[in-house]
């Protein structure tokens, strides 16, 4: 079973591809959305995650863990194809209505550099620690330290008001 | 640029608020449905009743009729494989809740063509129209409205569907002496030449394209043709009967009941090899329309549950499904992207049907039309509903 307290992502195996599922579907498509800004993408990225998991699920010793990594590769590769079609602006997602302070947070999250937006949706969303954050984007900590930094500083004056 | 610990920490906090709030905004929770929920209209519920005890009954034939299914695919080409999983035979329910009042959907125009299905290629319409005397297939241009070309199809063609650069026409077994035998013709899109005939001995309305291959329904099997050589490919032998069958990339979803009739099932099919990689148990007390649509993360199947009400389950590929209810009863569904679908209601011969536009949380949005409804499809903006009298086009609403 899993250890309710342990932080998210960081548990050791013993809960089961089901259980993870259900636990952390939901959360894992919100993450993604924070990362793509498409609720649709995000849905196929999370699947996606799931589906290599469960390919080679009793192998896998931290599937939290995993999973993120998965999720966030996933949604690296949706940005990288979207360069490689061409788009230069940030995605907007008009099939979802937001709140008018969400719609202006989204501007200002998708400005970010991916790697700064990822960083922080880890930190912030997740709730993961800078030791976890470089292991599921396979950076240093230091990078972690930095990303987060530069990402706060840009986002200071939206966040504050 | 500094932050000093204050500001970090006030900074911190906003952002956490700020981060939850949007992604909450934009991916609503799921709750569980009351587990008594009323059929939303009772006199579709008494209809769909009587479904459900002409299937105890064991009338299988009736039933594959009743439900004859209309599938169209997606289109989408998937590169996932249908894995199963320990999981997978364990299915989660994840319901969704009855959502608020729909909103109305826009009929845009209304044309005077009667049909009996349809299928679309970029801006025309092809639509299958069965009278007295016999059939035909009508190439529609859906700007003008025009009928730019018909031409005399077989007596007993029930289902259109375009793919592979081809127009397909399903013929089912004879019904009258006159008639000829089941088939597919191979029909060119633009004036409508049979380009080949494959002998088949196909049931339904079941028509669904997969990555390389046509998928067809027969009694207690699905029959895949080779659109290169129109050769039939392979047959996968189902443990029941099928009434519902839809494809996409590398995968194929067949429904139906077990060959005692007491349960309904649905099977999943891995397109390459034709093997059946997965069978659900669907709720024996829920008797089973169709399978709507498939996309790639998910497939929908539409069901009667033992209160009558009508639910669309959407079935996840690992595990998992949501349970959203629709209002129609015998539907016909088709996807209209990836996490929503189109119903309409066909168990009844009333003059007005229902359509809906059903999304993840439930029915976004209906209007009723003339009916009964024969056949539907869309494309990005647009959902064309054919009936007995009339071409109806309603316009998608943004979400």
């Amino acid at each position: 079973m899993a250890n309710a307290d342990l932080p998210p992502g960081t548990e050791t195996h013993g809960v089961s591809l089901e259980e993870l599922y259900r636990r952390e579907l939901l959360r894992m498509v919100r993450l993604a959305y924070l990362m793509t800004g498409s609720r649709e993408a995000s849905e196929d990225i999370v699947q996606d995650a799931f589906m290599r998991i469960s390919r080679r699920y009793d192998s896998i010793m931290y599937p939290s863990m995993y999973l993120r990594k998965a999720v966030t590769n996933g949604c690296r590769s949706w940005h990288r194809r979207r360069r490689l079609d061409g788009h230069r602006v940030p995605f907007q997602d008009t099939d979802i209505t937001l709140p008018e302070d969400c719609i202006e947070f989204w501007e200002s999250l998708a400005q970010l550099k991916g790697r700064q937006r990822l960083a922080l949706a880890l930190r912030f969303y997740d709730d993961l620690s800078v030791d976890d954050i470089a292991a599921a984007m396979s950076a240093r900590p230091g990078t972690v330290k930095a990303l987060l930094h530069r990402g706060l500083a840009a986002l200071r004056d939206q966040v504050v008001q | 640029m500094t932050i000093g610990p204050p500001e970090k920490q006030n900074l911190e906090d906003s952002l956490r608020h700020l981060m939850a709030r949007l992604a909450d905004s934009a991916i609503p929770d799921v709750a569980p449905i009351p587990p008594r929920a009323k059929a939303r209209r009772p006199r579709f519920a008494v209809a769909a009743i009587s479904v459900v005890a002409i299937l105890v009954a064991g009338a299988m034939v009736l039933v594959l009729s009743h439900h004859s299914t209309k599938v169209v695919t997606l289109g989408a080409n998937s590169s996932t494989t249908l894995s199963q999983t320990a999981a997978n035979s364990v299915p989660t329910t994840i319901a969704a809740p009855v959502t608020s009042a729909p909103q109305a959907l826009v009929t845009d125009r209304t044309l005077p063509i009667a049909g009996s299905a349809l299928a679309i290629d970029g801006d025309r319409l092809y639509v299958l129209q069965r009278t007295s005397g016999g059939s035909d297939v009508a190439i529609v241009d859906i700007q003008s409205g025009r009928v730019l070309r018909m031409s005399a199809v077989p007596p007993n063609a029930v289902a259109v569907s375009v793919g592979f650069g081809s127009l397909w026409l399903l013929e089912t077994g004879p019904t009258r002496p006159s008639d000829p035998p089941a088939g597919l013709d191979r029909l060119s899109m633009d004036n409508l030449n049979v380009q080949a005939h494959i002998a088949t001995d196909t049931t339904g309305q079941l028509i669904s394209f997969s990555s390389n291959g046509v998928w067809l329904g027969e009694a207690a099997s699905i029959v895949e043709v080779d659109p290169l050589t129109n050769m039939l490919m392979r047959s996968v032998p189902l443990s029941g009967l099928v009434s519902g069958l839809a494809a996409t990339g590398n995968e194929v979803v067949a429904s139906g009941i077990n060959a005692a009739g007491t349960r309904s099932i649905l099977w999943e099919v891995d397109a390459n090899s034709g093997t059946v990689t997965g069978q659900r148990d669907i709720d024996a007390a829920a008797s089973l329309s169709n399978v709507a649509a498939i996309t790639p993360s998910s497939y929908f199947v539409s069901l009667i549950d033992v209160r009558g009400s009508t639910i669309l389950e959407r079935h996840f590929w690992v595990a998992g499904s949501n349970v959203l209810p629709v209002l129609a009863s015998g539907n016909i569904a088709i996807p209209a992207s990836a996490d929503s679908v189109w119903l309409a209601e066909t168990a009844t011969q009333a003059a007005v049907a229902s359509v809906e536009l059903v999304t993840a949380p439930g029915v976004f949005a209906e209007v009723s039309v003339p009916g009964p409804v024969r056949g539907l499809i869309a494309d990005s903006t647009h959902v064309y509903v054919v009936s007995d009298s009339a071409l109806a086009v309603l316009a998608r609403p943004s979400r």
